[in-house]
């Protein structure tokens, strides 16, 4: 059997969406902007707005505020800098968190470099932010606020309705990464006073290379990728037609199969949690109510997480863990340090990420193979 | 066959000689710096031979192996021979490894080397 509980890394393309893709590759494979007189390119172009409308559908937004990406990493970099470069002169201050993906953090310390000011929200054991902080970090130099919806490795949903209505108040700009939240919990960026708002279609069963930018109807942003104007010249760059149109198809999906999928991995989740409550020394991270439904971390008293991880991939399951193995470089996931996981407990966490094509009878498996990992291992351990 | 070699995936799923040695003549310790890994052999000493190795792991899957490897290959050993053991012994039974994989099953290599020298130390004292 082999078991894939990696789907916060990355997901199976849905077949459905595989198929709507194949002829824009070889039929259909005109660029869009030759619409104007060619009737493929044409075809090609309403079927990218088809995929800007099901996108805005998700959102609760209009069409013209969704922008193609390459991805979330893209989306999180022009988000970040393309403000920082509308704000070049007189430059300002950044309010982020410290459990904010790396596509954010590094960014973050890129503009650092620029002369941006960046400063951290605390987060509590949870991980969850505080609104009433932000209210006291926000000065008349702050540009952006930039909180990811939920955290990628431990699940935690933040309170971005109370940091968008914040923002907007003080008239600024917020932006949230929801990689890990498009297509699998509710959005309504009117009602969360998003401003931003960073996806990517690999994770809820689209194509990898593909993702969007959303960047309400107002808000000021310079572009960060130059070229042939493409995106109204806010994004250059030939369209890539078949996994935008992919993208769409997938959207589509997840509007009609969210709330299934939803029930489907929290009954899932659950026969792993029911398992866990009767192993000793193992502790769930994350908030335990607003937390993604698809996502468990779990730290483990004397056990490895590398060891379990290949104890795990040898009997076909793949998770993630979190600390990777990297000699010397070893390093504790930024997350984890900020939540305050002490440093041994952190070398000792695997993420379990279920999706839509795992089914009860995988997670049995898993459950016999995980409790039977960690007595091995246990075994090996001085006292 | 995994990423790892054959032999590599039988030591880590089935350790040889996992264990502790009753009032051993020596232990060696290894304890990462960072990573929270912890390695302690166990040896029993006859004349110049080694007699029996036991070990106790928490650590990454190379350390395990290795560790594995090494308290299957030198029981019987002389402590020049075991002091001789260097990152090739592993390169040699496991095949082409990684550097952090080589780095991790050098953790272990430490350990063995270190309940030997330990042991010599005190023979060296008692003379």
């Amino acid at each position: 059997m082999y078991v894939y509980l990696n789907n916060a890394a990355t997901t199976k393309v849905d077949g459905r969406v595989l198929f709507k893709m194949s002829k824009y590759f070889s039929e259909l494979y005109e660029n869009p902007m030759t619409s104007n007189y060619s009737p493929l390119a044409k075809n090609v172009e309403d079927e990218m707005d088809k995929a800007r409308e099901s996108i805005a559908k998700l959102l609760n937004c209009k069409p013209n505020e969704i922008y193609f990406t390459s991805g979330g990493t893209e989306s999180d970099n022009w988000a970040i800098k393309g403000i920082c470069l509308r704000n070049w002169d007189k430059k300002g201050e950044i309010i982020s968190t410290p459990i904010e993906h790396m596509a954010i953090i590094a960014t973050l310390k890129t503009v650092e470099k620029w002369g941006f000011k960046v400063k951290f929200l605390p987060v509590n054991k949870y991980g969850m932010v505080d609104p009433d902080d932000l209210k006291k970090l926000i000065t008349k130099d702050t540009l952006l606020v930039s909180v990811m919806h939920a955290n990628n490795e431990i699940g935690t949903i933040e309170p971005i309705e109370e940091i968008g209505k914040i923002c907007r108040e003080k008239g600024i700009v917020f932006h949230t990464d929801a990689v890990q939240t498009a297509c699998h919990i509710d959005i309504d960026v009117k009602k969360m006073n998003i401003d931003l708002l960073s996806l990517s279609a690999h994770k809820f069963y689209g194509p990898k290379g593909v993702g969007a930018l959303f960047i309400r109807e107002g808000v000021e942003i310079d572009p960060f990728m130059d070229g042939g104007h493409q995106e109204k010249g806010l994004r250059s760059g030939t369209h890539n037609s078949p996994s935008i149109i992919g993208m769409g198809e997938a959207v589509n999906i997840a509007l009609k199969e969210m709330e299934e999928e939803r029930k489907n991995v929290l009954y899932m989740r659950n026969m792993i949690e029911e398992k866990i409550k009767n192993l000793e020394g193992v502790y769930i991270n994350g908030d335990p109510y607003k937390r993604l439904p698809n996502n468990l971390s779990i730290s483990i008293e004397g056990v490895k997480a590398e060891s379990l991880l290949v104890y795990l991939a040898l009997n076909g399951i793949i998770v993630s863990a979190g600390a990777a193995c990297s000699a010397k470089e070893k390093e504790v996931s930024h997350v984890l340090k900020a939540i305050g996981l002490p440093e041994d407990l952190a070398y000792n966490t695997i993420r379990i990420s279920l999706g839509k094509f795992n089914y009860p009878k995988e997670i049995e498996y898993f459950n016999e193979v995980l409790e039977t990992g960690i007595k091995k291992l246990r075994e090996l351990a001085p006292r | 066959m995994y990423l790892f070699g054959e032999k590599f995936v039988d030591h880590f799923l089935n350790p040889r000689n996992v264990g502790e040695i009753e009032n051993p003549d020596s232990i060696g310790i290894v304890e990462e710096e960072k990573g929270g890994g912890k390695i302690i052999f166990y040896i029993k000493v006859n004349g110049d031979r080694i007699i029996d190795i036991k070990y106790k792991i928490l650590g990454c899957p190379s350390a395990i192996s290795s560790a594995s490897l090494i308290s299957e290959s030198f029981i019987g050993a002389t402590l020049e021979e075991c002091l001789k053991i260097d990152i090739n012994f592993l390169k040699n039974n496991f095949g082409d490894l990684s550097q952090d994989v080589l780095y991790c099953g050098n953790l272990s290599i430490e350990a063995f080397k270190n309940a030997i020298i330990n042991f010599l130390k005190k023979e060296e004292k008692n003379d």
